[in-house]
């Protein structure tokens, strides 16, 4: 964006100084260009000297200068200064050229802001209509009324525009017609935001009658369910369902309500027993037709979705029916069960598991496993096993009824690594690795993991998580990750709207919006730049500290988007329990948490901020609230003595064990308070004495975790031959493990001692 | 239970369970996006009715004169979804979608590696065949340089089938097996 390099370079380099005469010179050179008095504005903001800054800006919007990247600069000018004003709008009105507000439409669409669109394309169709330029005067009309439409479907309007801008909508996509099902799209959503449903059924049926879209099938279905129009609602799933032949579940479910309001039950008993397929068995069930669940499981018992399929269906206690405990029994008598055995033995786990999740479980599974395993050494490279979910399920089950300990923790890692060897590929044995490297001190194996899952792009913003929290090894892939957002999400979303609205598929701008906004404001992003700031501030790269301070900065929203997976973990178990077992475990952030962790980066790294009273209060609010761990309370009451002179807690003890990953987090805390401290230019006497002592005590650290672990070798042999007796893991195995966790170990806690 | 619905880009969020398959790409965000722009009615998911995408289906449309064609850039199916035919209703979907309004393409076509033979099953249980072989597809510069040097482990088979606009099926050939072509020959 920036005109001149020299000048971008020095901003670039940070160095401020030499990029304010740099842009002064350029101003003598060219005193009529808005463009330089804007990037001073811009430089005299980024050097923190906001008054300043935010007078410049307004003395040169004043004068209302048309220059679009002037404009851009004056809008980040007013963001840093943390001051509301659409620069835009204001010159827009005055010089409504094409090019101009088209600027504008795509400014407002790289912030993610779906009013300033909606302005943008209104003016759009206005600076058109009057231009000498040979423009599409249809398609800004088109796009104008999708962004009225976009308005009224994410945007909170005051009801008097909530009721005006469907109707100028529906006006402008009538001088524009329905050629394409796009158009109908957005007629229809608009007619039905004015209250006019009727309307848009008979606009959806003529259309669909000679194109069959998805998407106006789909809102059609429903809106006939929503008018209670159920005559018409069977007689068209009927031709969908027969005519078209599209076995599709929600036509199938609607054709059933229907059925049901118009007392056609019969016809549509018979329309399911004529057609056999698997969304017919369930439409059966749905129905309550006498054996159709034994008949659904005769036909799908040995394919993966059954559990799934008729969990919603089946009672309390079916695994003890005779129908699948026979043939569960079957299959434990054989010698060497068939894929198929395998996954009816699955599906029959899972159901027992939504019982009841017991010694008897464990067990059962491990025998299972055991059993079924000769089939890895058959299967192709990348062929899938599904005998891995016995030990997910003895897993959950055997956390859910212990007590949650290290030998525990160590003793599921070798019993999931020893699985992954012959199964590579199997991501969910993976994840949970993942999970249980992090609790044990063994994050450099957690990294090696995630990276071979070849977790990359929108991935990061829902796995990211799981190496990224309370982390204390270093940056890793968490510069992946941060790139993630700088690189991938700013420079190709707003480029790919811009682009879906010139090929006009209108019905997939509001989730190209709702994504880059959850984007924008996603957990993963926010947590990954509190904890890359804590990694760069132990090893005092303030450059690295700065870039991620101002992704904090420029967040406008308040609100944090979680998109976090924590669904694929637990695809294969069973989610029912899933509370129960994961409350066991170390807990992740929560939205609070985060928050109090980045408004306590920023209350450090913005003290300049208009907001920094109310990020105080605020602060204090979140503290008292969250549950956080002892070093994190003392690290917060040693930031609130700098601040406010209070007490601070007494120092909490170390963790005891180093093989637990809070060992590393602690003594990571420790330092990092001081380093906080030592920025803010605060007493830090106290506390270098207790690094002092710190640093005294870690140079035993490395053969203290090497002979820790050793006893947990012991223990964790001891504890795989009373509990896991059935997977018969050998010593061999297990010494595997312990050779490559010691590796890991001593990198954590070398990362320690060079703190 | 499974119900095909269209692709939001906010679905991206909840593909994990089937993009960390090793055999399913995860592209660039443009990419999904790019589709999701030019042929808005032909990326569709297959759901569970609480909305956990199954499986899904990316196809684009290209090509001039009776080359006009679908190609299948990409259908996957998550692992606890397989073998009850939902890759098979993902691609006679595509069929229904593209063979009427509004885009009446002549065939369908796709790339699948030579030594995929499940895939390629699967294909020719659907009605496609072997067009022909397009020697190098997924190797390095080297191999996409001689016809004549066939390696199943790089070389893609294009697999096509005709559509009902294709009367003659000019499109298709029975022995597609024995025709080789360098990748930089296929253009559209
Ligand atoms: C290939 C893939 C899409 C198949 O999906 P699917 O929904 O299981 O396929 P369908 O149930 O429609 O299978 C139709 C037929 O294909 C064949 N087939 C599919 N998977 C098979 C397998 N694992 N082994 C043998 N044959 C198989 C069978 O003949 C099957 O019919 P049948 O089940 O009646 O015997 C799925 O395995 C997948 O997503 N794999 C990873 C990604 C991939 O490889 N995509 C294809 C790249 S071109």
């Amino acid at each position: 964006m920036y005109k001149d390099s020299a000048i971008e370079n020095a901003v670039r380099a940070g160095n401020l100084r030499n990029a304010l005469v740099l842009v002064s010179k350029k101003i003598k050179e060219h005193p009529n260009s808005s463009y330089f008095y804007a990037l001073e504005a811009e430089i005299l903001a980024l050097s923190g000297r906001r008054h300043e800054a935010e007078s410049k800006a307004n003395q040169l919007l004043d004068k209302l200068p048309s220059d679009p990247d002037a404009l851009k600069l004056l809008a980040n000018v007013y963001d840093l200064c943390e001051v509301e004003r659409d620069v835009f709008d204001k010159v827009c009105k005055k010089y409504p050229s094409v090019d101009l507000v088209y600027e504008y439409f795509t400014f407002s669409v790289a912030r993610g802001d779906i009013l300033g669109m909606q302005k943008a394309s209104m003016l759009l169709t206005r600076a058109v209509a009057t231009s000498k330029q040979s423009v599409d005067t249809q398609l800004f009309k088109f796009w104008a009324a999708t962004c009225l439409m976009l308005a009224c479907r994410c945007c909170s309007l005051a009801p008097s525009v909530q009721k005006l801008y469907p109707q100028l909508g529906v006006r402008l996509m009538e001088q524009v017609g329905l050629p394409t099902a796009q158009h109908v799209y957005v007629y229809v959503r608009l007619l039905q935001l004015a209250g006019r449903e009727d309307d848009s059924l008979r606009f959806m049926e003529n259309f669909l009658a000679k194109e069959n879209d998805l998407e106006l099938k789909i809102i059609y279905l429903e809106t006939l369910d929503k008018m209670d129009e159920s005559e018409e609602l069977f007689r068209v799933c009927q031709n969908y369902l027969t005519r078209l032949n599209e076995d599709d579940w929600d036509t199938w479910k609607l054709l059933i309500k229907a059925a049901k309001a118009t007392k056609k039950l019969d016809r549509c008993r018979e329309l399911i027993a004529s057609y056999s397929s698997r969304n017919t068995g369930l439409a059966a069930i749905e129905l309550g037709e006498p054996d159709a669940i034994q008949q659904y499981f005769h036909e799908y018992g040995a394919k993966l979705c059954c559990f799934t399929d008729l969990k919603p269906y089946v009672k309390k206690g079916v695994s003890n029916e005779a129908l699948l405990k026979n043939s569960y029994d079957k299959i434990v008598s054989l010698k060497e069960p068939t894929l198929d055995h395998l996954i009816i033995a699955v599906n029959y786990m899972k159901f027992k598991a939504l019982d009841a999740r017991d010694k008897q479980l464990v067990t059962d599974c491990c025998m299972l496993y055991n059993k079924t395993k000769f089939h890895l050494n058959r299967l192709e490279e990348f062929d899938y096993f599904p005998g891995y979910e016995f030990l997910v399920l003895a897993i959950e089950a055997l956390i859910e009824h212990s007590s949650f300990d290290l030998e525990l923790v160590y003793s599921l890692i070798v019993i999931l690594e020893e699985a992954l060897v012959k199964n590579k590929y199997e991501f969910h044995l993976k994840l949970w690795l993942i999970r249980l490297y992090t609790i044990a001190n063994l994050q450099p194996a957690a990294d090696e993991l995630y990276r071979s899952l070849k977790i990359k792009f929108v991935q990061h913003d829902t796995l990211s998580y799981l190496i990224g929290t309370r982390r204390s090894i270093g940056a890793g892939p968490l510069v992946e990750v941060a790139r993630f957002y700088t690189q991938n999400v700013h420079r190709e979303i707003p480029h790919m709207i811009i682009s879906g609205f010139q090929s006009t598929a209108m019905n997939k701008i509001q989730g190209f919006m709702e994504f880059y906004n959850r984007l924008n404001t996603s957990f993963a992003k926010i947590s990954t730049a509190v904890e890359l700031i804590r990694a760069y501030r132990l090893k005092d790269d303030q450059k690295s500290v700065d870039e991620q301070v101002s992704v904090l900065r420029s967040l406008r929203a308040r609100e944090i988007s979680d998109n976090r997976d924590f669904k694929t973990f637990w695809d294969c178990g069973v989610h029912e329990r899933v509370a129960e077992v994961d409350s066991k475990l170390p807990p992740y952030y929560s939205i609070a948490h985060l928050r109090l962790l980045m408004l306590r980066e920023l209350l450090i790294y913005d003290p300049e901020s208009r907001k920094t009273e109310e990020r105080k209060k605020e602060l204090l609010e979140l503290y008292a609230k969250v549950q956080l761990y002892d070093i994190e309370k003392w690290s917060f009451s040693v930031l609130f003595q700098h601040f406010d002179g209070t007490e601070p807690l007494p120092l909490p003890p170390k963790p005891d064990t180093m093989l637990s990953s809070e060992f590393n987090y602690y003594h990571a805390v420790v330092v990092d308070t001081y380093k906080q401290i030592a920025y803010l230019k605060g007493n830090t006497r106290h506390l270098k004495s207790i690094l002092t002592t710190l640093r005294n005590e870690n140079r035993e650290y490395k053969s203290m975790a090497r002979k820790q672990l050793e006893d947990v070798r012991k223990k964790v042999k001891v504890f795989l031959k009373n509990n896991f007796k059935e997977l018969d893991i050998s010593d061999n195995s297990i010494s595997t493990s312990f050779a490559k966790m010691r590796q890991d170990l001593d990198s954590s806690i070398a990362y320690l001692q060079g703190l | 239970m499974s119900s095909i619905r269209p692709f939001s880009a906010t679905d991206l969020f909840e593909l994990n369970s089937i993009n960390l398959d090793p055999l399913t790409e995860n592209f660039y965000l443009y990419f999904y996006l790019q589709y999701l722009s030019e042929w808005p009615s032909l990326f569709y998911k297959i759901v569970s009715p609480t909305n956990n995408v199954q499986g899904y289906m990316l196809a684009k449309t290209e090509g001039k004169g009776k080359d006009w064609h679908a190609h299948i850039s990409a259908v996957t199916v998550n692992p606890n979804y397989r073998r009850i035919g939902l890759a098979s209703t993902l691609c006679s979907s595509l069929e229904r979608f593209t063979e009427n309004e509004p885009y009446e393409v002549y065939f369908i076509d796709l790339f699948v590696r030579c030594n995929n033979k499940l895939a390629i099953v699967l294909y020719e249980k659907l009605g496609y065949s072997i067009y022909r072989r397009v020697v190098g597809y997924y190797g390095d510069y080297e191999s996409k340089m001689n016809r004549n040097k066939i390696d199943d482990e790089i070389d893609a088979f294009d697999m096509r089938k005709a559509l009902k606009r294709d009367i003659n099926r000019e499109s298709v050939r029975a022995d597609g097996r024995k025709f080789n072509v360098l990748p930089n020959e296929i253009v559209f």
